[in-house]
């Protein structure tokens, strides 16, 4: 590793740092797969170095949202506990597929985490992409303000939302919570590119009070997911501080663009960009099954 | 050693979290200033207050 690799990845901190700031998404989903792709850090390793990465961009979220007293933060603490529960399930299965060694894909000998975690990620950024696409074509259609679709869930005990005036089961709160914290665990991803949309269409939030609600239970699943992962040597400081550094940086910058640009434009680009970043998985993926 | 390594791990990204909150509002007023002249947009994905989650 020269100081080209890490200039490099300086770099792509930055480029991805100016994408989360213009897109209002932490990056992750991003950050990881291109550390596995171009950088060629082991899967593992990047999945831990990005939840440590995720740490300070949780708490920077965290500061701000305090500030501002945004967010439904009974939903966010509900959700808190089982993402944690996921954030460990989520890393017994990363573990578990690199303790199965090499496993035989289509007659090609491959890693088992390697297959497991790029098909998890190609499927993660293809339904990104896609979500988004059939978004965008109801761009003119404004956010919704009826409770949502997961709010007329009719699983018992409920929990009121007083800043939403409305109530949603709490087992649907808790099995949400528990599925992002296991992409946390396996993916390394912070699941807001998830959760936000989820908060807006599924229970009618605005968007300023889903990004709220989501930022606890990201915070805390970044710092768990980063103590185990390093419990197991699995997190590089270097790597994630370079991210970090390039991120917070392109992240202003990403901000001040977004305000000067037009928001369809903006989003038919992110749809670009996160489906190459799912094409990209998907060829290094049959590279790596040399197909 | 090892525990040194999982709290370093821990409080120099929070460190820089909070770096990175005194960065953003120094730079959010001159945000402020450019979404000013532009319309509002009901937009869930340029919501620049919500960048970073």
């Amino acid at each position: 590793m020269d100081i080209l690799w890490w200039t490099a990845l300086a770099g792509m901190g930055f480029g991805v740092g100016i994408i989360a700031g213009m897109f209002g998404v932490g990056g992750g989903f991003l950050l990881t797969p291109l550390l596995i792709i171009f950088f060629r850090v082991p899967e593992l390793l990047a999945v831990g170095t990005g939840l440590c990465q995720m740490i300070g961009v949780s708490v920077a979220a965290q500061i701000r949202y305090l500030k501002m007293g945004v967010g439904e933060t009974k939903l966010g603490l509900m959700m808190t506990v089982p993402s944690l529960l996921g954030v460990g399930l989520g890393k017994s299965i990363a573990v578990f597929l690199e303790e199965m060694g090499r496993i035989t894909i289509a007659g090609s000998p491959i890693s088992a985490s390697k297959f497991g975690i790029s098909l998890c990620f190609f499927l993660l950024l293809s339904g990104i992409a896609v979500y988004m696409a059939i978004d965008l074509r109801r761009s003119g259609a404004s956010l919704p303000t009826v409770p949502g679709l997961l709010t007329r869930i009719p699983i018992p005990p409920y929990t009121f939302l007083p800043r939403t005036q409305c109530r949603i089961s709490i087992p649907v709160v808790v099995y949400i919570g528990l599925g992002l914290g296991v992409l946390s665990g396996l993916l390394g991803v912070g699941g807001g590119v998830i959760l936000t949309p989820l908060l807006i269409y599924g229970v009618g939030m605005s968007v300023a009070m889903s990004a709220g609600t989501g930022v606890t239970m990201l915070l805390a699943t970044s710092l768990w997911g980063t103590f185990t992962y390093a419990q197991s040597d699995r997190v590089s400081l270097p790597i994630a501080l370079i991210l970090l550094a390039g991120s917070t940086f392109g992240a202003q910058i990403g901000a001040l663009i977004a305000a000067r640009f037009e928001g369809t434009r903006l989003r038919g680009l992110f749809v670009l960009l996160v489906a190459l970043t799912a094409i990209a998985v998907l060829i290094d993926l049959i590279k790596a099954l040399g197909l | 050693m090892k525990v040194a390594y999982i709290i370093f791990c821990i409080v120099v990204p929070v460190l820089w979290g909070v770096f990175s909150a005194w960065l953003f509002d120094k730079v959010s007023a001159k945000r402020r200033a450019i979404q000013a002249q532009k319309s509002p947009e009901n937009d869930p994905y340029i919501a620049a207050d919500m960048y970073e989650i």
